[in-house]
């Protein structure tokens, strides 16, 4: 464990969270001073809290008052229930989306202006207000393991974490600069960063920070992930096109104060209905949710929520410090892969496969490395150790029918790894190099 | 009367001083965190008064009795909004005579240094501090109230302390 992996898990260690690496990191102070002062230096700070909280909460008892007013309010039996929004209500049982149908029934839809009680709201307002948004700050639930394909496709599986994210747009709308931190991805926990028109990766897991020259990243990401105000532009330009209706809930108790909860319910019974909860002061988008609805059930997918608007984001965000060791891979400069040239899609996957092999062969492992994602040649080197393989066949290559996986190519190969040994069948993966046209690259599968 | 849940049943089914106990046992920790929050103690009685209150007022729409401490913080959440919005019209008002203006009090602590220096913290990080320290929640409690990932918790418990060290290793110079 490296000190940087220690202290970013030092918290976890501390309050005894499970999954945290306890062994590691008992190791690991026995071993480090720094890390054990720092350690330390948090213990000595969570006793003075510890000591300053039970301070804070002493004071003379309050039961006697409390019981005084619930013996009141028993007695008059007034309803002073906790507050809850209508949406709460509404989705926290499946079953209740059929009573929620009746009540959009009820509702004003194709303008897009609702009428509560003493207050009029327009969608309008809040399209005109996230005009004037140029920093966001993002937290996603269920969102972190979506696959980001070329098709769009994506999908929030139960299982997975959640991912946060800063964003800043310019003038123009355009990002100038993002972070997303995703808790776990199929490469494990990753964080992505869009900077001075670059995008990088950061794979914690792998030590390996990934640069790449491509403005197609951020196409790539859905627009509801990248910034509030495309989600509200796009909501704005499907009503506008006719494509859906959007109703508002009527709150029980509609005011100034309660949020403006926007639903969009296709009428087919499958299909996916989305809130849009809209702060009531600022017109902005507070939250948004997906559902997916299966006959008169809604099972959840994902929920976004929007805070800090324009506050300025901690230079820190977009900072990154990275261990010493750490791999770097720079495709905006450095040649990546495979020319294609004339090659078809298969011709050319299978080149890269068998170039591959033959620069271990020929022990060349810096241009053995560009081929595989431009791993650097002594990390390959490294990788493979004293190896000598001999290939035995490659090919034929077809596309790769995992979703999320278009435009990638599987490459099976039977390869002798070492002189004597059996034969071993492989499946490698090969792809077009991002922000490098024309170029091709083995992904992984070796 | 053990259990948070058989005093939650047992209010539910028409013993209302069954809820003394869990006034009497989680007095201290929602005392503790509005203070911190509020840094008026006066203040934060009444609103801890009001929650335990609405609390009791609603036990009967909490889905799973475990989660009642994480439900009773989220509860003091909203009445403390309420009020300062409340607190906001009372400013807009142009007279208010009969309303007597009330100086915050602050509160005699031993640690004044390290008080003044979470109040400093910017809010999302001073929320998670004053919940899990004033308000003696786990991590996990702590996410519950936020409705957060219990990483983002951690990780922002972690940025608050650098903060905080940072801060009181300024102030100690200073001294």
């Amino acid at each position: 464990m490296t000190c940087r992996q220690c202290r970013e898990s030092l918290v976890a260690f501390l309050e005894k969270i499970p999954g945290a690496p306890v062994a590691e990191i008992e190791r690991h102070l026995a071993e480090c001073d720094a890390c054990r002062g720092e350690a330390a230096a948090v213990r000595a700070l969570r006793d003075r809290m510890i000591q300053l909280g039970e301070t804070a909460g002493a004071g003379p008892s309050i039961e006697q008052t409390v019981m005084d007013r619930i013996a009141q309010h028993v007695q008059q039996k007034q309803e002073v229930g906790p507050m809850m929004t209508i949406r709460e209500r509404f989705f926290a049982h499946p079953w209740r989306l059929s009573a929620a149908s009746i009540v959009f029934a009820a509702l004003i839809s194709a303008a897009l202006i609702f009428v509560g009680r003493g207050n009029r709201y327009s969608f309008a307002q809040t399209v005109e207000a996230h005009r004037n948004v140029r920093t966001v700050h993002v937290l996603i639930e269920n969102g972190a393991r979506l696959t980001m394909g070329k098709d769009g496709a994506f999908t929030y599986p139960p299982e997975s974490g959640a991912t946060e994210m800063w964003i800043e747009v310019g003038e123009d709308g355009k990002p100038v600069r993002v972070r997303m931190d995703m808790a776990w991805t199929d490469d494990g926990p990753k964080t992505v960063f869009w900077r001075d028109g670059k995008a990088s990766v950061w794979f914690p897991s792998k030590n390996v920070f990934l640069t790449i020259n491509d403005t197609r990243v951020l196409s790539q990401i859905p627009k509801e992930f990248l910034d509030p105000n495309s989600m509200v532009k796009a909501l704005d330009q499907r009503v506008s096109a006719g494509k859906v209706q959007v109703s508002q809930i009527k709150l029980l108790y509609e005011s100034d104060l309660n949020p403006k909860v926007l639903v969009v319910n296709p009428p087919e019974p499958e299909g996916t209905v989305e809130v849009y909860v809209i702060d009531p002061k600022t017109k902005l988008l507070q939250e948004y949710e997906k559902y997916k609805k299966k006959g008169t059930e809604l099972e959840f997918a994902a929920r976004f929520r929007f805070t800090e608007y324009n506050e300025p984001i901690p230079a820190s965000v977009f900072a990154t410090a990275l261990q010493a060791d750490v791999t770097r891979v720079d495709w905006s400069k450095q040649e990546i892969g495979l020319a294609q040239g004339k090659m078809s899609d298969s011709e050319v996957s299978e080149a890269v496969v068998r170039h591959f092999f033959e620069f271990i062969i020929a022990k060349d492992y810096d241009k053995a490395g560009a081929i595989y994602s431009g791993l650097p040649g002594d990390k390959l080197k490294k990788a493979i150790g004293p190896m000598a393989p001999k290939v035995i066949s490659i090919g034929p290559a077809k596309p790769d029918d995992r979703p999320g996986r278009k435009g990638t190519y599987c490459v099976p190969f039977e390869v002798e790894w070492s002189p004597g040994e059996p034969h071993k069948n492989g499946t490698a993966y090969v792809r077009p190099v991002e922000g490098q046209p024309g170029r091709w690259m083995l992904d992984g599968g070796i | 009367m053990e259990t948070d849940a058989e005093c939650i049943r047992a209010s539910l089914d028409g013993h209302p001083e069954a809820y003394g106990h869990l006034v009497r046992r989680y007095q201290a920790p929602l005392m503790g965190y509005l203070v911190g929050r509020l840094r008026d103690r006066q203040e934060a009685e009444e609103i801890a008064q009001e929650v335990f209150v609405r609390s009791y007022a609603g036990l009967a729409t909490l889905k799973k009795t475990s989660a009642f401490v994480p439900w009773l913080f989220g509860i003091a959440n909203r009445v403390v909004k309420e009020s300062h919005r409340a607190k906001g019209r009372e400013k807009r008002l142009p007279f208010s005579d009969d309303v007597p203006a009330r100086t915050p009090v602050e509160p005699a602590v031993p640690d004044e240094t390290l008080q003044s220096s979470v109040a400093e913290l910017n809010e999302r990080y001073r929320q998670v501090i004053v919940l899990r320290y004033h308000g003696r929640m786990t991590c996990e409690q702590v996410a519950q109230v936020l409705d957060l990932p219990l990483g983002t918790v951690t990780k922002r418990l972690s940025r608050a302390y650098a903060m905080l060290r940072e801060k009181l290793n300024s102030r100690e110079a200073r001294t």
